[in-house]
C-alpha cells in the first residue's frame, strides 16, 4: 500500500496519473489488465519501480507456504463484520435465541412455526436457515465415512454425562439380561427379562430400541451379499472340514452358488461371516507372519483380521496344487505383492502418526483384498 | 426359459441332438459352420438381437475381442484349440431376437496344457449391449460398446476403447488399458499396470498394489478422480488449462510437479500430512485425489506425453 505521503511526492510528475495509478494498482496486480497504468509505470519512473518492487512481492508471496492466520486475525475479521452488519451483534434477541434453540429440530423435520416466524422477521435468522438448509441439502450427498474412534469416544462420554448411557459397570442382573435379551427377542418367553426391565431404566430403554431395531429390520428390503462372501464362506467351510472341496478343476469356472442364494440365508450367513471376520471368532496363531504379527500387537482389530485370512492362505495352499500352472503364477505374483505391501505397512504402524494412519487404512484394504484374492484362487481351484 | 442350443466339440464337430431339462432344451451344432482343423475347432454364427443385449462369456485361455458394431445382430466366431474344450452357447429367449446371450469354454476333466485349454473369441455385438467377461488368462480387448461392462482376468492384459457405460475392469496379475471412455470407470490390479487415456466420465477410481498408474488427459468438470497405488509409480499428464483440484499424497515416495504445471497451492484450514500436497488449477471444477504410500507421484503436462509420443 502506497503511504499518502509518496503519492503528493509523485504528484509533482502528474499528479493525476499518478493518483490514477495508486488508486488502480492492486486490481492491476490481481490481473485485471489495464494498460493505461502500465503506459504510466513506463513513464513515470517512481511508479515504474514500485511496480517493479511490488510484483517480486507478489511472485514471492505465490510461493510462500499458506499457513492459518494467528487468531487474532479472525477477532479483527469478525469484529469488521460486525461493523458492516454481516454478522450479529454479541447480543442477541430472547427471539433469536429461541429460534438457536428450535433450528435444529426444526431442520431434522419437526414442525416449528415459530422458526419460519422468525426468520421471516429477523434478516440475520433469515440467512443463517437458508445456509443451513443448504448445508443439509449438500450433506446428503456426502459419502458416508466412518468417523475417527475419538469421536465414539467423546460422544460416550458425552452420553454418560447426559446420563442416557450407563457409566458403571453392569450389575449382575443386567448382565442376566443382557444374557438372555436376545432369546427374549426371538420369541423365548423370558419373565425375567421383561420384570428387569421395568425395575432398571437403562435396560428398559435397551429393550425398547431393540424390539425397535428389530421391527424396523424387518422392514428392510433383503439383498444378496458380494459374490466374495459366499466364496469366503465356502473358503471357511471347506477349511473346517464341512464341506469337500471338489477335486475336478477346469469344468467351468466362475459357476454361482445357487444353492445359497435365497436372500434371508444369504443375508444371515453374510452377517455370521462378517461377525466372525471384524467381531470375533477363534483367534488362530498365524505362522505365516511372525514378524507382522508383533508389530501389530496393538492393534486388535488388525491382528484379528491377519489371523482370519491367514486361515484363508493356509487353506488356499492345500489347494493351489488344483490350478492351472500358469494361474498359479499369476496368483503367486499377486499375492507376494500384497505381501509385500501389508509387510511394509506393517512396518510403518508406529512410525509416525501420518504413516501410522495411511498404513493402518491400507492394512484393512490389503488384508480384505487377500481375503478376496485368496477366495477367488480357492474357487478356481474348485472348479 | 434359457435354450441351450449348442454344445459344440471337436471330437464331434456335428452332433445334433435334444437336451431336455425343461422342455426347450436343444442341442443344434450342425446350425454351426463349425470344423476340426489341425485339432482345432472353428465355430462361426450370427443371431438376431434386441438393441440391449446382455451378453456374458466365460473362458478359460486365449484371445477375446468383443466389438461393438451398427447392427441388431450378434456375430460370434470361436476357435477351440483343442478336442478338451466344450463351448456352450445359450440364448434368450428361445425364438426371436437374443435378450440374452450366454458364452461358457470349459475344459473337460483331465490335464490340459495351457494351449490345450485355449478357446479364443471374435464378437460383434449391438452397440447398447452390456457386456460381463471373464478370461481367466489370454487377451481382452472389447471395444466401442455404449451398455456396461464387466471384465475380470487373473492375468489377462485388458484393453478397453470407446466404452461409454459404468466400466469395471478387474485383473490381478495383468495391465489394464482403457482408451476414451465416457462412463462411470472402476479399475483396479495387484501387480498390473493401469493406463488411461483420454476418458471424458465424471467418475474414474483406480487401484492397484505395486502396479503403475499412468493418466492421460483432461480433467473433465465436476468430475471425481481417484487414483491410488501402494508402491507403482503414477504419472499424470494433463494439461494445465485444466479447471481442477488436486491432492497428491505420497508417505514415504516423492511427489513431483513439473514446473511447466502451473496449479497454485491451496489454502486450507487443518495441516495437511507431510507426504501431502494440495494444489488448484484455474477455477478447480474436478477433484483429483492422487495416493501412493512409497511410490512416486508425477505431474507433467499433457504436452510432455505428447512430445515422449512422438
Amino acid at each position: 500500500m502506497l503511504e499518502p505521503q509518496g503519492v503528493r511526492e509523485r504528484a509533482g510528475e502528474g499528479a493525476v496519473d499518478c493518483l490514477q495509478f495508486d488508486a488502480g494498482l492492486a486490481a492491476y496486480l490481481e490481473r485485471e489488465g489495464n494498460p493505461l497504468l502500465a503506459a504510466h509505470a513506463e513513464q513515470c519512473a517512481r511508479c515504474g519501480g514500485l511496480l517493479s518492487d511490488l510484483r517480486l512481492v507478489v511472485a514471492g508471496a505465490g510461493r510462500l507456504e499458506l499457513k492459518d492466520p494467528p487468531g487474532t486475525v479472525w477477532l479483527k475479521l469478525r469484529a469488521a463484520m460486525v461493523a458492516e452488519g454481516l454478522v450479529h451483534q454479541a447480543a442477541t434477541s430472547e427471539a433469536c435465541r429461541a429460534f438457536d434453540a428450535a433450528v435444529s429440530a426444526y431442520l431434522e423435520g419437526d414442525g416449528t412455526p415459530d422458526v419460519i416466524r422468525h426468520a421471516d422477521e429477523c434478516a440475520f435468522c433469515n440467512a443463517l436457515l437458508s445456509d443451513l438448509q443448504l448445508l443439509v441439502a449438500e450433506a446428503g450427498h456426502l459419502e458416508l465415512k466412518d468417523p475417527p474412534g475419538t469421536v465414539w469416544v467423546n460422544l460416550r462420554a458425552a452420553l454418560i454425562d447426559e446420563r442416557l448411557i450407563q457409566a458403571a459397570p453392569a450389575s449382575d442382573a443386567c448382565r442376566a439380561f443382557y444374557a438372555a435379551v436376545w432369546a427374549y427377542l426371538e420369541g423365548d418367553a423370558a419373565p425375567a427379562v421383561v420384570s428387569h426391565a421395568a425395575a432398571c431404566a437403562f435396560c428398559g430403554v435397551l429393550l425398547s430400541d431393540l424390539k425397535l431395531l428389530v421391527a424396523e429390520a424387518g422392514r428392510l428390503e433383503l439383498r444378496d451379499p458380494p459374490p466374495r462372501v459366499w466364496a469366503n464362506i465356502r473358503a471357511s467351510l471347506a477349511a473346517e472340514g464341512l464341506i469337500h472341496e471338489r477335486v475336478n478343476p477346469w469344468t467351468g469356472w466362475l459357476r454361482r452358488l445357487e444353492f445359497l442364494h435365497p436372500a434371508p440365508v444369504a443375508a444371515m450367513a453374510g452377517m455370521i461371516f462378517l461377525g466372525v471376520l471384524l467381531l470375533g471368532g477363534p483367534r488362530l496363531d498365524n505362522h505365516n507372519q511372525p514378524q507382522g504379527r508383533s508389530m501389530l500387537a496393538d492393534e486388535p482389530a488388525l491382528l484379528q483380521t491377519q489371523q482370519e485370512v491367514g486361515q484363508l492362505e493356509r487353506s488356499y495352499r492345500a489347494h493351489e496344487a488344483a490350478l492351472a500352472p500358469e494361474v498359479k503364477a499369476d496368483f503367486t505374483r499377486s499375492l507376494a505383492s500384497l505381501d509385500s505391501s501389508i509387510q511394509e505397512a506393517e512396518h510403518s504402524i508406529g512410525q509416525g502418526p501420518e504413516s501410522s494412519s495411511v498404513a493402518r487404512e491400507y492394512l484393512q484394504g490389503a488384508y480384505l483384498r487377500k481375503a478376496e484374492l485368496l477366495s477367488s484362487a480357492l474357487e478356481y481351484a474348485d472348479r | 426359459m434359457i435354450n441351450r442350443f449348442l454344445q459344440c466339440k471337436a471330437s464331434e464337430p456335428a452332433r445334433a441332438g435334444a437336451l431336455s431339462l425343461t422342455g426347450f432344451f436343444f442341442l443344434l451344432s450342425l446350425s454351426f459352420s463349425g470344423f476340426a482343423q489341425q485339432g482345432s475347432v472353428r465355430v462361426e454364427k450370427t443371431m438376431e438381437a434386441t438393441p440391449t443385449p446382455r451378453i456374458s462369456l466365460t473362458n478359460l485361455n486365449g484371445h477375446v475381442v468383443v466389438r461393438g458394431w451398427d447392427k441388431l445382430q450378434i456375430h460370434l466366431v470361436s476357435t477351440a484349440s483343442s478336442s478338451r474344450v466344450e463351448i456352450e452357447v445359450e440364448t434368450m429367449p428361445t425364438n426371436g431376437p437374443a435378450e440374452k446371450l450366454h458364452v461358457d469354454s470349459h475344459a473337460r476333466p483331465g490335464t490340459l496344457s495351457a494351449k490345450e485349454r485355449s478357446a479364443d473369441y471374435f464378437l460383434e455385438v449391438p452397440l447398447a449391449s452390456s457386456l460381463d467377461l471373464h478370461n481367466l488368462e489370454g487377451n481382452v480387448e472389447v471395444q466401442r460398446l455404449q451398455g456396461d461392462v464387466g471384465i475380470e482376468s487373473v492375468g489377462a492384459p485388458i484393453e478397453v476403447d470407446d466404452v461409454s457405460g459404468h466400466l469395471a475392469v478387474r485383473s490381478l496379475a495383468g495391465d489394464i488399458r482403457i482408451s476414451r471412455s465416457s462412463g462411470r470407470v472402476e479399475a483396479n490390479s495387484v501387480c498390473g499396470n493401469l493406463y488411461f487415456i483420454s476418458p471424458t466420465g465424471t467418475d474414474l477410481r483406480a487401484d492397484t498394489t505395486s502396479g503403475k498408474i499412468v493418466f492421460e488427459g483432461e480433467f473433465v468438470p465436476a468430475a471425481d478422480y481417484q487414483l491410488s497405488t501402494w508402491n507403482g509409480d503414477m504419472d499424470v499428464f494433463t494439461s494445465p488449462s485444466g479447471s481442477f483440484e488436486l491432492v497428491a499424497k505420497s508417505i514415504k515416495g516423492k511427489v513431483l510437479r513439473d514446473p511447466e504445471v502451473t496449479l497454485r497451492p491451496k489454502s486450507r484450514r487443518s495441516t495437511p500430512y507431510p507426504g501431502e500436497s494440495a494444489w488448484t488449477a484455474n477455477s478447480g471444477k474436478a477433484t483429483v485425489e492422487l495416493k501412493s504410500f512409497s511410490g512416486v507421484i508425477h505431474i507433467n503436462p499433457l504436452s510432455r506425453r505428447d512430445n515422449d509420443a512422438r
